[in-house]
């Protein structure tokens, strides 16, 4: 399992690192890159953040983006399990029922 | 157990990026409509948009500002194109240029001759033809413009017509990611950027 997940997180690292080359490579080198800049002229805030984050370094947000996602997915996962096991719900055992 | 193992491995990961990001000083963005492009010594000067409204940009803000594009390749996008017409007022029919000696922008009346509006870019009347069109013999220049989706003919005072072409031409709009002022950190023609192009 260990090294499942290793293998995993190695794959997206690589893509993430050489998605980009593959595709300039493909566009035939003459074409200008597709540079773009996320306009924080009127955000605040955590808005303003993310994108400033964006334009700062695109490796720094790929790889908060990449962690952040399943972590905030993991977080509402067990605020989930612990919400449904205050109210009754038991997920952790089943009774088998043979008909 | 399982449930705090998880916990604390999220908030392994993400303390330390939120502290990371939290250090990072960002820079600023600044947006506007290139008046001149220096191919050799790789500076843009351009007319602040000071609105941030896609379809009502104001350029009406002086003085026009140079930045030195990034020094790496993969940080600019495609090469902009200058322009120095700055707005089209069919209201009041005057079109408003930059005019680059005076570093000041020029209110210019024209008389009208012909006046087309909702003028897509895919129609037939402007599509696959180049703008502005001067015609130095019948003293009429035609603009199009893709924004306002209008397409007139007017005619100007003899003077104007030994003006450059680019003069009634707009310039490509960019957008600039900025730390140092007047040093570009990353460089994006809004025009010539299409993302949802294949």
């Amino acid at each position: 399992m260990k090294k499942l997940w290793v293998k995993f997180l190695g794959l997206i690292a690589m893509v993430s690192v050489l998605l980009p080359g593959i595709a300039s490579a493909a566009g035939g080198g003459a074409a200008a890159p597709l540079i773009i800049v996320a306009d924080t002229r009127k955000l605040s805030g955590i808005l303003a953040w993310w994108g400033n984050m964006y334009n700062e370094s695109m490796v720094e947000f790929t790889v908060f983006t990449v962690i952040l996602i399943p972590a905030i997915g993991v977080a509402f996962g067990v605020l989930a399990d612990l919400i449904m096991s205050h109210i009754g719900i038991d997920l952790k055992s089943r009774e088998l029922s043979e008909h | 157990m399982y449930k705090k193992r998880s916990l604390l491995l999220c908030l392994l990961f993400v303390i330390p990026l939120f502290l990371v990001a939290g250090c990072s000083e960002y820079g600023k963005v600044d947006q506007g409509r290139v008046v001149k492009f220096d191919k050799d010594k790789k500076t843009v000067t351009l007319i602040q948009d000071m609105k941030a409204d896609p379809q009502n940009p104001d350029y009406s803000h002086l003085p026009a500002v140079t930045y030195a594009l990034p020094t790496n390749p993969n940080e600019t996008g495609a090469e902009p194109k200058a322009g120095l017409r700055m707005k089209l007022d069919t209201k009041n029919r005057q079109v408003v240029i930059y005019d680059p000696a005076t570093r000041s922008f020029k209110n210019i009346d024209y008389t009208l001759i012909d006046e087309k509006d909702n003028v897509a870019k895919t129609d037939e009347l402007v599509k696959d033809k180049k703008f502005p069109i001067v015609d130095r013999e019948k003293k009429t220049i035609t603009i199009y413009s893709g924004r306002q989706k209008i397409l007139v003919t007017f005619s100007l005072p003899e003077e104007y017509f030994a003006l450059p072409d680019y003069t009634w031409d707009s310039g490509d709009e960019v957008r600039i990611y900025y730390k140092e002022d007047g040093k570009a950190l990353r460089f994006m023609n809004i025009s010539k950027t299409d993302i949802y192009k294949k």
